[in-house]
């Protein structure tokens, strides 16, 4: 059954209208990429998924439930979890911290769990976070969505900005997440990186939805990839 | 003629004199580092505590008559303007988080404004006082002179609070939130944090401690609709020096206004009245940030 | 029209009844001051911020006098317009200014501060228009600073130090001196009076120390005064810098250490009345105290007062109060209410005040008071706040000095 239901939603930054008319379903333990260019819109639907960017119109219904006009924490309370564009770790507290601030204690993920799949993250723990690598910050939102409890994920350009050894190491560890059977939702430039992680994608151009269907159809379709997801290409809104 | 046991001596006044200018600035910091808004009424959050403990000890006062009113004022008086801080949050500078700062710091100073001339239009501008407590009102031997044990007494609970504060952010899960909060209220939010509330439990702490700085003013100094004006100058050169945001920068700010002060009365007593100032220009020029402030924020 | 016709034709209109007079009045406003059955008294003072504490009192004193005269059978109407000089000149000069050319009013009254007081005052004389201080203590706006236009009807700062260095050179023995001056133009002006005085008395000043105005904290001026273990410790400082100042004090056992303590702000009942118990035996000077003199004219005043406010009277109060009673007598003494008329009853003019005979000196325009008190204060039998133990009223004629202006 869904877990998520985006339907129709149109999000606009002041007067700039973003999305327009965005709609995806996502079945409960799948995990779906959202694809598309610089500015066609993928970031802004996370962020009106989690209610950071509000639509002014359309639904979005989580387990069920519409969570249109809730606040991003109560939304978040609800099981979605956001590892962020950029990483945004809390940068003056210690990596235990990051945890600690944001731990569900009556979750599944505890704060050992989280260090057992990134041992990475234990050996740091007393660091602060603005001290640690590109891959540790990563490997430390992950952890810190986790911890919320999540039944879904949603995951911004997870590999931006990271480098290929570490970008392989956190798809091994993503897929070990994604194998405890969380739904995710990713966003992703790096469309190999997508590829091998997601089992659907919706890919996004202007604003819309251009496209939609299984990994392997997307990965047979050139014509496709070259349309929406070639590289060097920057849509222009 | 400067000689050692008066510079020491200048030393202990400037400092206690510091703790209360740090009870009154922490909040501004504490509520600018957290909301992001420079409330320009929390100099009125001071006078109230003041006004409040007048009201409560005084002749005819709701506490007047019980023992130990002034203790009993300080925890009341703080506890009031705390409430006072809440729905001064709630209903008026919620509002406008999202607007620019200019818009909040009119708004914020339109409130120094309402509230000032609601002391002046309800209690008048006459000057009152409240006695310190017998059970302070003593001194103790301090390099051969008799110094006031209240001013000793303003040390403690300065040092006291900071410390405790210094526990709860470092140490309590609670102020690691107001931590993360602070850093990245966005991120905060969307990870389950009930931002909001943060905001109001900041302002009623920062509230709560102006409240403790006016209370323990009031046998200190003379009480006026006019005292939160000069205090609320004091706490921004002492959060600019300290650094915008930082709690330990206001501790320290606090006391370095405090007793620079003081020793520049020793040796430079004709630019006392600017040297705070110029103590804000060396920061500015040499740390832009302030002494304890974020270079660039992160 | 001249004066005396205009005040004809009021007198006549008397009889249709005082609202008809007060139209009568209004239209003629516009046509100049000349004569008519109203005078119009702008006060001017800080009614807002620290300063509003003298502020507010000389306003309340100006408005009971206005009453009392307009329930009288007076010829002669007091119509009072408040308004707030913010304790700075350039907006007392601008709020002056709306008084005088939109208001038309004929006398500006009050000013607490000095430096508000002397902008003024080159303001209304430009305009010609009368201007009474009853409260700024500065000998400027009558000495180097004076002119035909400006009167005050208080006693100066010069008379009241004088007099209390007197009287401390008197109920003291002590030689060693200490002063504590706030720092801008009052503060240093009494010191060098008090410092010139009692230097002639035979006293040496041991320390000075210069707080800035409303600094809140004392302690460093406590210590080092009382360091310089000094017989006599004299402050000019007021109000809530003098209570805040006292409150510290108490807290090091200053008065305990300092044989005498000398206020000379010529306002201690304000002082008094909000420290309570904290309060301190001193040697004052003040310029009223409602106790004093004991006479049927104060006693009705003090009845007045307390009746209208439900407080006693403080000294701004009362001399604001009698500086509109002067412009009323000068105003019958010269029997018209231009600005010239006004001029010339107010030179030379002795009336009466809750406090005594004032005399207007013609050649300075300074008022001389019969009586400057000092005293010393302590706690009294029938005051639940200190008052004045030992009275010891000083001439004011005897400590006037030779009028130093050019008029």
């Amino acid at each position: 059954m869904s877990i998520l239901t985006v339907d129709d939603i149109h999000t606009y930054y002041g007067q700039s209208h973003v999305l327009h008319g965005v709609s995806l379903d996502i079945e409960s333990g799948e995990s779906v990429a959202l694809l598309g260019r610089n500015g066609a819109g993928k970031t802004t639907t996370l962020r009106s998924i989690l209610g950071m960017t509000p639509p002014r119109e359309g639904e979005i219904t989580f387990k069920g439930e519409p969570i249109d006009g809730l606040e991003p924490y109560q939304i978040a309370r609800r099981g979605i979890g956001i590892v962020p564009e950029e990483r945004r770790v809390f940068p003056e507290l210690t990596v235990g911290d990051n945890i600690d601030v944001v731990m569900d204690d009556d979750g599944e993920w505890s704060k050992d769990r989280v260090y057992d799949v990134f041992p990475a993250l234990r050996e740091h723990q007393d660091q602060l976070g603005g001290q640690l690598s590109g891959g540790q910050q990563q490997m430390l939102t992950i952890a810190r969505a986790l911890v919320t409890d999540p039944d879904l994920l949603l995951l911004d350009e997870p590999s931006e900005g990271l480098a290929p050894n570490i970008v392989a190491d956190l798809k091994s560890l993503l897929s070990d997440v994604l194998d405890t059977g969380i739904t995710v939702l990713l966003t992703e430039q790096n469309t190999e990186f997508a590829f091998d992680l997601a089992e659907r994608a919706y890919i996004l151009s202007k604003g819309d939805v251009a496209w939609r269907g299984d990994i392997e159809t997307l990965q047979e379709s050139d014509d496709v990839i070259g349309k929406y997801l070639s590289v060097g290409a920057v849509e222009v809104d | 003629m400067v000689t050692l046991d008066s510079i020491a001596l200048a030393i202990v006044s400037g400092i206690a004199n510091g703790m209360l200018l740090f009870l009154a600035a922490v909040g501004l910091t504490l509520i600018f580092g957290v909301l992001d808004v420079l409330n320009f009424a929390h100099g009125s959050l001071y006078m109230l505590g003041a006004y409040f403990t007048y009201f409560l000890v005084s002749d005819g006062g709701l506490l007047a008559s019980l023992p130990g009113s002034f203790w009993l004022a300080l925890v009341v008086a703080p506890l009031l303007v705390a409430l006072v801080g809440v729905v001064m949050e709630r209903f008026i500078i919620r509002p406008v988080y999202d607007q620019d700062h200019e818009f909040q710091l009119l708004l914020t100073f339109g409130l120094v404004l309402v509230i000032d001339n609601g002391a002046r239009i309800l209690w008048g501008t006459d000057f009152r006082s409240v006695s310190p407590p017998g059970l302070i009102d003593f001194q103790i031997n301090l390099l051969g002179s008799g110094y006031p044990f209240y001013n000793v007494f303003l040390i403690i609970v300065g040092a006291l609070a900071a410390l405790t504060m210094w526990l709860v952010f470092e140490r309590t899960r609670v102020g690691k939130i107001v931590r993360a909060s602070s850093q990245d209220r966005g991120m905060a939010n969307a990870l389950g944090v009930n931002v909001p509330l943060v905001f109001t439990g900041t302002f009623l702490l920062g509230s709560l401690l102006a409240g403790l700085g006016g209370a323990l003013a009031a046998p200190y100094q003379s009480i006026q609709p006019t005292m939160g004006e000069s205090i609320i100058i004091e706490s921004f050169i002492i959060v600019v020096i300290g650094g915008l945001g930082s709690f330990g920068g206001a501790f320290a700010g606090a006391l370095l206004i405090g007793v620079v002060n003081s020793l520049a009365f020793l040796y430079l007593p004709s630019l006392q009245p600017v040297i705070p100032f110029l103590l804000v220009a060396v920061v500015l020029l040499t740390r832009p940030a302030g002494l304890f402030g974020k270079e660039v924020a992160a | 029209m001249s004066s005396h016709r205009r005040r004809d034709v009021l007198k006549g209109a008397g009889a249709i009844g005082v609202g008809a007079m007060t139209s009568l009045a209004g239209c003629a406003g516009n046509q100049g001051n000349g004569g008519s059955g109203t005078i119009s008294v702008g006060h001017l003072a800080a009614l807002s911020g620290p300063f509003a504490t003298i502020g507010n009192p000389s306003r309340d004193g100006a408005d009971l006098a206005a009453k009392q005269i307009n329930n009288s059978d007076s010829d002669i109407e007091i119509d009072v317009t408040h308004a707030d000089t913010e304790s700075s000149p350039e907006t007392g000069v601008t709020k002056a200014r709306e008084l005088v050319q939109q208001e038309n009013i004929d006398v500006l009254m009050g000013f607490g501060s000095s430096s508000v007081a002397k902008a003024v005052s080159e303001f209304a004389n430009t305009q010609d228009t009368l201007m009474v201080t009853t409260i700024a203590q500065t000998p400027d706006i009558t000495t180097s600073g004076c002119n035909r236009v400006t009167f005050r009807t208080a006693s100066n700062l010069d008379q009241l130090t004088t007099a209390l260095a007197q009287t401390t050179d008197e109920m003291t023995d002590g030689t060693r001196i200490a002063g504590i001056l706030p720092d801008y133009t009052f503060g240093q002006q009494t010191w060098e009076v008090y410092q010139r005085e009692m230097e002639n008395l035979g006293a040496e000043v041991v320390n000075e120390t210069f707080p800035s105005f409303g600094q809140g904290d004392y302690q460093n001026e406590i210590q080092e005064t009382l360091n310089a273990d000094p017989d006599i410790v004299y402050t000019s400082m007021w109000a809530g810098d003098l209570i805040t100042f006292i409150q510290q004090a108490n807290g090091f056992d200053f008065f305990e250490q300092i044989p005498d303590f000398v206020a000379g702000s010529g306002a201690i009942t304000d002082v008094s009345r909000s420290l309570g118990s904290d309060m301190q035996e001193m040697i004052a000077v003040d310029r009223y105290f409602f106790q004093y003199p004991d006479t049927e004219n104060n006693q009705q005043f003090v009845d007045a007062w307390q009746s209208e406010y439900d407080e006693i009277p403080v000294n701004v109060g009362q001399e604001t109060y009698a500086g509109v009673y002067g412009v009323l007598e000068a105003a019958n003494a010269s029997g018209g209410t231009s600005t010239d008329d006004l001029i010339s009853g107010l030179e030379g003019l002795e009336w009466q005040a809750p406090e005594g005979t004032k005399t207007m000196r013609a050649a300075d325009h300074q008022a001389i008071d019969d009586n400057i008190w000092t005293g010393r204060v302590g706690p009294v039998d029938d005051l639940d706040f200190y008052g004045f133990t030992e009275m010891l009223p000083v001439d004011g004629a005897s400590v006037t000095p030779e009028p130093d202006c050019d008029l």
